[in-house]
């Protein structure tokens, strides 16, 4: 009787078949106990922070580059880092567990800049660098929030527009009249850290006072009977007005000069406004009414001479 | 669940295919050589169908994290089989396969750009999404060689078994078109040109000869693909780029008359050479009962004569008995006559023995005196059987003289032949007589 290893031919010729079953049934679910936990060992680990718009409107918007300043609940800065719109989505913070306040800034840079980005944290602020309107938005939001430490986790923070925005719709107009805006006192810059609250509002990004700064609009002549300035970018109106002070000033094709002094409710940080006027109504000074179009949307209209104006 | 059931079946088919090792002993001869044609496999080309289910991994994998994706695959080949050991075959195959997510990766939040970039977090102004809410579901056309070795060729208790065990290195090339698409709504995020890529792996392969000519077996691949991720992906944390196949294949050998041919005669050798083998066990087995005959009769005989040599002696012992009996009873010379053969002059060695008491008797009583009377048969001459009977009585004279008797007394006559006997045996004879008895008579 010949022997192979262990067992006899019989006993290898018995167990060949089961064994060989066995083995197939091992192969054929091997792959389903396939570990790739390990393939993440070594992966960084830290915080992230990623933007998300306020405002849906906003989704067509340009994003630039991206600004993140982390502080402590003390409020003192642990880290500030500016990236362009390639590296956002890499962005991550190598921090310990605990609770930040966590600042992002989107657009710095041109015509809008943070002047000391190492400031205390309630002094961080925006200025403009140029009088004219601004190409793009600037977006600031805010998040509060624990970070466990040794995973990677996300903060999602909201962004808001910390402009206002300004267009000018003028129908009626006789051709060839040229129209020159200007909005006489348009905040500074901004505080991002602060809030503006009123009775009716709460919102991140409060304009400074005093000093009120001039922002010309764009020059645009009539076609087709209508005045049309598109959106501009430009700072809210600054604090301590009641009003926002807009004068235009539209000189015709024969040289007649046009001046009429627009009296508007306050633009805020991050409101659109329109002004929508009939030419033929113009005076040398308006008071014009609010209509609210949505949250962010108001509409400046002449609805005749208010009386008593607030 | 697929693979589950093909291996039910083939748990199930187990016991109705046992190997002509295992019911050998129980077998008839015929039933030997049957199941010896039917475990023939063979060789030339032959082609197939296989078809399963495969599975992908890459970024991602078949095994996602919402669900496990099932995929499916079928594959024409044909090939050439030089021996039930070696054979090589084209494959050419299509499928279709699904993948998500991998549940490790689940909670990175990781994000997927438009650029085709790989995020850990969405870029405000990029379109983008969410890699967990994505699939890739891609279709595969390969073009692969396989060289197959049948491992239990490799057993010689083994290589006429139904049953053979391939393993089989793969190599060729793989197209692979990945669209990546929502989970939910199924919006089509991301859309690749087809591409072909170098792939190679290998394969096992387990078949059951159900006839000579068809094999149905269970297969299992893996497959590497070199280059991009087959998924349409970028490449993240995992490496792997791979395909994972399990299924059922049906082959069909078209064989050829020659090796047909060459198995008949092969056929014909082994039962030339199984009549040879019995004819010699036969004459093996006539010489052998022979043998066993004969040596059967020789102890037959050899008893024969120990029982007749038994006789004699008894007979012997008996006679001489008797002569000292009468010895005893009367002091007188024994008669004792001694034959002789057919013309013959000796005495034989058991008549020598008879002249012991005549030479006893003479010993005791030294005055007496004999004669020897010598006769013949009555066949021949007188004259010769005259002289022949009177050898035979001194031929008995000369045996008394040595024992020890005198010559002086003892004479001798020839008597010639003697017509009164019964029979001629009992003629040729000498007898001896007391020379005083011999006057009286």
């Amino acid at each position: 009787m010949k022997h192979c290893f262990f067992f006899n031919r019989q006993e290898m010729n018995r167990l060949f078949y089961p064994s060989l079953l066995l083995l197939l049934i091992v192969f054929l679910v091997s792959g389903c106990s396939y570990s790739v936990e390990d393939d993440h060992a070594g992966e960084p680990v830290g915080l992230t922070v990623s933007p998300t718009w306020r405002d849906n409107t906003d989704d067509t918007a340009h994003v630039a580059c991206l600004d993140v300043w982390v502080y402590s609940e003390d409020e003192q800065l642990i880290l500030h880092r500016k990236v362009n719109k390639s590296e956002m989505g890499y962005n991550i913070f190598p921090l310990v567990g605990g609770t930040y306040k966590v600042y992002a800034m989107l657009n710095e840079g041109r015509q809008l800049v943070v002047p000391d980005y190492e400031a205390a944290m309630s002094e961080l602020s925006l200025v403009s660098s140029s009088p004219s309107a601004s190409p793009a938005h600037v977006y600031v939001g805010e998040m509060t929030g624990s970070y466990l430490g040794n995973t990677l986790s996300t903060f999602y923070i909201p962004v808001g527009r910390m402009q206002a925005e300004l267009a000018v719709e003028i129908e009626g107009v006789p051709d060839g009249v040229t129209l020159h805006g200007v909005v006489r006192n348009a905040a500074r810059g901004i505080y991002v850290t602060r809030y503006e609250t009123t009775s009716t509002y709460q919102r991140l990004g409060l304009p400074m006072d005093g000093d009120p700064v001039e922002v010309t609009l764009p020059d645009v002549t009539s076609e087709y009977g209508w005045l049309v300035v598109a959106p501009v970018r430009l700072m809210p109106t600054c604090s301590g007005y009641s009003n926002s002070l807009i004068r235009l000033t539209m000189v015709s094709a024969d040289g007649r000069k046009v001046t009429s002094d627009l009296v508007a409710e306050r633009m805020i940080t991050g409101g659109k406004y329109v002004v929508r006027l009939k030419y033929a109504e113009l005076k040398s000074v308006m008071h014009l009414a609010e209509i609210r179009i949505s949250d962010w949307v108001r509409e400046f209209v002449y609805q005749g001479e208010i009386l008593d104006p607030q | 669940m697929m693979t589950l059931l093909m291996v039910v079946t083939m748990i199930i088919s187990l016991p109705l295919s046992a190997s002509p090792t295992r019911t050998g002993d129980m077998s008839t001869s015929s039933e030997k050589q049957e199941t010896a044609v039917q475990s023939h496999r063979f060789t030339g080309w032959f082609a197939g169908v296989q078809g399963g289910i495969p599975f992908g991994y890459s970024s991602f994998s078949s095994f996602a994290a919402d669900k496990t994706y099932l995929g499916f695959s079928a594959t024409l080949l044909g090939g050439y089989r030089w021996s039930n050991l070696l054979s090589l075959e084209l494959q050419a195959g299509y499928g279709r396969i699904t993948m998500g997510q991998l549940e490790c990766c689940a909670n990175k939040g990781y994000w997927l750009g438009e650029d085709g970039g790989p995020y850990i977090t969405p870029i405000l102004g990029m379109n983008g999404w969410h890699e967990s809410n994505l699939k890739s579901e891609v279709s595969l056309l390969s073009g692969l060689l396989q060289l197959n070795v049948n491992v239990l060729s490799l057993l010689p208790s083994l290589r006429e078994s139904r049953w053979r065990v391939e393993l089989s290195p793969r190599a060729g090339i793989i197209g692979t078109e990945a669209k990546v698409k929502t989970i939910g709504s199924g919006e089509e995020a991301m859309k690749g040109d087809r591409q072909w890529q170098w792939a190679a792996g290998g394969q096992a392969h387990v078949s059951y000869a159900l006839t000579p000519r068809l094999d149905v077996g269970l297969y299992s691949n893996l497959t590497y693909i070199f280059g991009d991720q087959i998924d349409g992906l970028p490449k993240r944390r995992h490496e792997g780029n791979h395909l994972w196949e399990s299924g059922l294949r049906l082959s069909w050998s078209f064989g050829s008359d020659r090796a047909k041919a060459a198995y008949e005669a092969e056929q014909e050798v082994l039962a030339a050479e199984q009549a040879r083998l019995e004819r010699e066990r036969r004459e093996a087995e006539a010489l052998e009962l022979a043998r066993q005959q004969e040596e059967a009769a020789r102890l037959a005989r050899l008893e024969a004569e120990r029982e007749a040599a038994a006789k004699a002696k008894a007979e012997a012992q008996r006679l001489e008995a008797e002569r000292q009996a009468a010895l005893a009873a009367a002091d007188t010379l024994p008669v004792t006559p001694v034959y002789f053969a057919f013309n013959s002059k000796s005495l034989s060695r058991r008549e020598r023995v008879k002249l012991q008491s005549v030479a006893d008797f003479l010993q005791k009583h030294p005055d007496v005196k004999v004669v020897v009377h010598g006769w013949c048969d009555a066949y021949g001459a007188k004259s010769v059987n005259r002289r022949i009977s009177r050898q035979r009585a001194q031929n008995v004279r000369m045996h008394l003289m040595r024992l020890g008797i005198a010559r002086e007394r003892i004479a001798v006559r020839g008597r010639g032949s003697d017509y009164r006997a019964a029979t001629a045996a009992l003629a040729r004879r000498a007898v001896t007589i007391e020379t005083r008895k011999e006057a009286q008579r």
